[in-house]
């Protein structure tokens, strides 16, 4: 039997961010040998759980963080410029300035290509589990897929958000007469 | 345990496990709880793995007895698969009931919850008692849910329609009652529905820059609280952080109010988006002192699957719990209004009633409005 890869490896193979080459050496030696499958799987219901329970911290906002890292950045990257000016008359600059003026340059033009926010572009979590309320029924939504979670065989159906942490769906329930409420709890 | 080795054992077989009872669901109600399960019946209910998920559809039906000695006006059940996934906690409410000593209600509970696959034990599913309100307002339960208030308004608003078809029917009789009746069903029907989803904080799109909207307000009659200022962020479709600032105009303290949030399209069509709650201090509110009710979510709003473009915002005072448990809710001259009620529809009583003339005709109609 070869040699167990180790559990980094092993991790990285059960959420795909493993290289390929790696990936397929690893795929190999997990064919054979049913210890090392068992841990990936542990890995990936780990990972599948944690999608479940995605809902981050409400004081961690990972949009307005990785703004203010970009903003940190062109500010960085702007002081770096001022700091390089030099007086033309103390001294020539040399092609090393301009070298390192030109990266700068090239470097804040990538980011500005890259990291610019454009109309359209979601800047929502597409893990984020979502609550929402159609016309028909009360859905949970991950990504693009959605899950019904008040049925849309109930007829006449009403739904409202009922404050920040449920979906209300009202309707007469056609076998007993009854008028009844459900509420979803997104948390 | 055995029940979950049953259904892994399905699911690993790729089956929908129909549910048995008693070991899929557990009814837990307290010893001294004023109903009785008289029996569980779980219908087509069922579970399926999807990914590491399991999907409960639930069609149950419960039957539970009045033990108490009063008349049961409302009950509220919780729906429990799991307390920490979105998607695993529900409640159901059954108000308008007129249940009397040793009579029995059916709660229908047709709901979907989430679970994570493999984990726990037990049964799949627990219904516990959240509330039960009496004909007298008082109340029976836990009340995790804050059903107290809920029930209570939803009773007050039930009296209020009753009395004001019963007015109707005193003043106009038979054919004025079914004039009233066939205006509320075609109410209904014009009734405008909207998508919205709940985005989590902050904005969710970058579709439209974002800007502040100022509230426009509704006078509520006789309101104990009154709105001075509201704003909200709109961009696009989406809505976020609407702060509403209340003054206490009544000569007593208020502990909780909500406030009804109606969105203007650039149509000028008008959504009813959901409610704005007052911040739950724990601080009764003052006569004569201001509080704010928030809400911190962004939601997304569209129509027949096309993003409604916020243009304006409107709000009014919809409930309000004062410190001593009463409940105050707008009046029916109010509610009565054209344009408030293609909004806000009836309220869960004169649902009720409309679907009994619907179902079973004028006179049935008339039979129960002279029941209590």
């Amino acid at each position: 039997m070869a040699k167990h890869p180790d559990e980094t490896r092993l991790a990285l193979y059960a959420g795909d961010d493993l290289g390929w080459w790696d990936g397929r050496l690893l795929a190999r030696h997990l064919r054979d040998c049913d210890a090392c499958a068992a841990r990936v799987a542990a890995f990936r219901r780990t990972r599948d759980d944690l999608a479940l329970l995605n809902e981050m911290p409400p004081e961690v906002h990972w949009g307005g963080l990785s703004v203010e890292m970009r903003a940190n950045i062109r500010l960085g990257v702007e002081a770096g410029q001022a700091v390089a000016v030099v007086p033309a008359r103390l001294r020539r600059p040399g092609w090393k300035p301009s070298l390192a003026m030109a990266t700068v340059v090239i470097a804040a033009l990538v980011g500005w290509l890259l990291y610019f926010p454009r109309p359209q572009a979601p800047s929502q979590d597409p893990l984020q589990i979502v609550l929402g309320a159609t016309p028909e029924s009360i859905e949970m939504r991950q990504g693009e897929s959605a899950l019904a979670v008040v049925h849309a065989g109930v007829q006449d159906v009403r739904l409202t958000v009922a404050g920040a942490r449920a979906v209300q769906a009202r309707y007469v329930d056609a076998e007993t007469g009854n008028v009844t409420i459900s509420h979803v709890y997104a948390e | 345990m055995p029940i979950l080795l049953t259904v892994l054992a399905g699911l690993l077989a790729g089956q929908d496990i129909l549910f048995q009872p008693p070991a899929s669901v557990k009814v837990d109600l307290p010893k001294d709880a004023p109903l009785a399960l008289v029996s569980s019946e779980p219908g087509e209910s069922r579970a399926t793995a999807r990914g590491g998920a399991l999907v409960l559809d639930l069609h149950m039906t419960l039957t539970f007895r009045n033990l108490s000695g009063r008349g049961i006006r409302g009950l509220t059940l919780l729906v429990l698969a799991q307390e920490v996934t979105p998607g695993g906690k529900a409640s159901v409410s059954v108000p308008s009931l007129n249940a009397g000593p040793n009579e029995t209600v059916p709660v229908r509970v047709d709901l979907r919850l989430l679970r994570p696959l493999v984990r726990g034990e037990g049964p799949l599913v627990q219904v516990a008692l959240d509330g039960v309100l009496f004909d007298d307002l008082s109340f029976y339960g836990p009340n995790k849910l804050n059903s107290r208030r809920s029930m209570t308004a939803w009773e007050l608003e039930a009296r209020r329609d009753r009395e004001y078809f019963r007015g109707v029917f005193r003043a106009k009789g038979k054919e004025g009652l079914r004039d009233e009746i066939l205006a509320s069903l075609g109410m209904q029907a014009k009734r405008s529905s909207i998508s919205v989803r709940v985005a989590g904080r902050g904005r969710s799109t970058a579709v439209e820059p974002e800007r502040q909207v100022r509230f426009a307000f509704l006078h509520v009659p006789g309101a104990p609280v009154e709105p001075v200022y509201g704003v909200a962020k709109a961009a696009g479709n989406a809505a976020s952080y609407p702060v509403l600032e209340v003054e206490n105009r009544s000569g007593r303290d208020v502990r909780y109010f909500e406030m009804d949030w109606i969105i203007r399209d650039r149509e000028g069509r008008e959504f009813l988006a959901g409610t704005i709650p007052s911040t739950e201090a724990g601080q009764a509110l003052k006569p004569g002192k201001k509080a704010v009710a928030a809400y911190t979510k962004s939601l997304e709003f569209a129509a027949a699957d096309r993003p409604v473009s916020i243009e304006g915002m409107t709000s009014f005072v919809s409930l309000v719990e004062f410190a001593d448990g009463g409940i105050w809710i707008p009046s029916r001259p109010f509610v009565s209004d054209a344009r408030l009620r293609e909004l806000s529809g009836a309220s869960p009583e004169e649902e009720r009633l409309t679907g009994l003339y619907k179902r079973k005709g004028l006179q049935a109609l008339i039979d129960e409005l002279n029941r209590y």
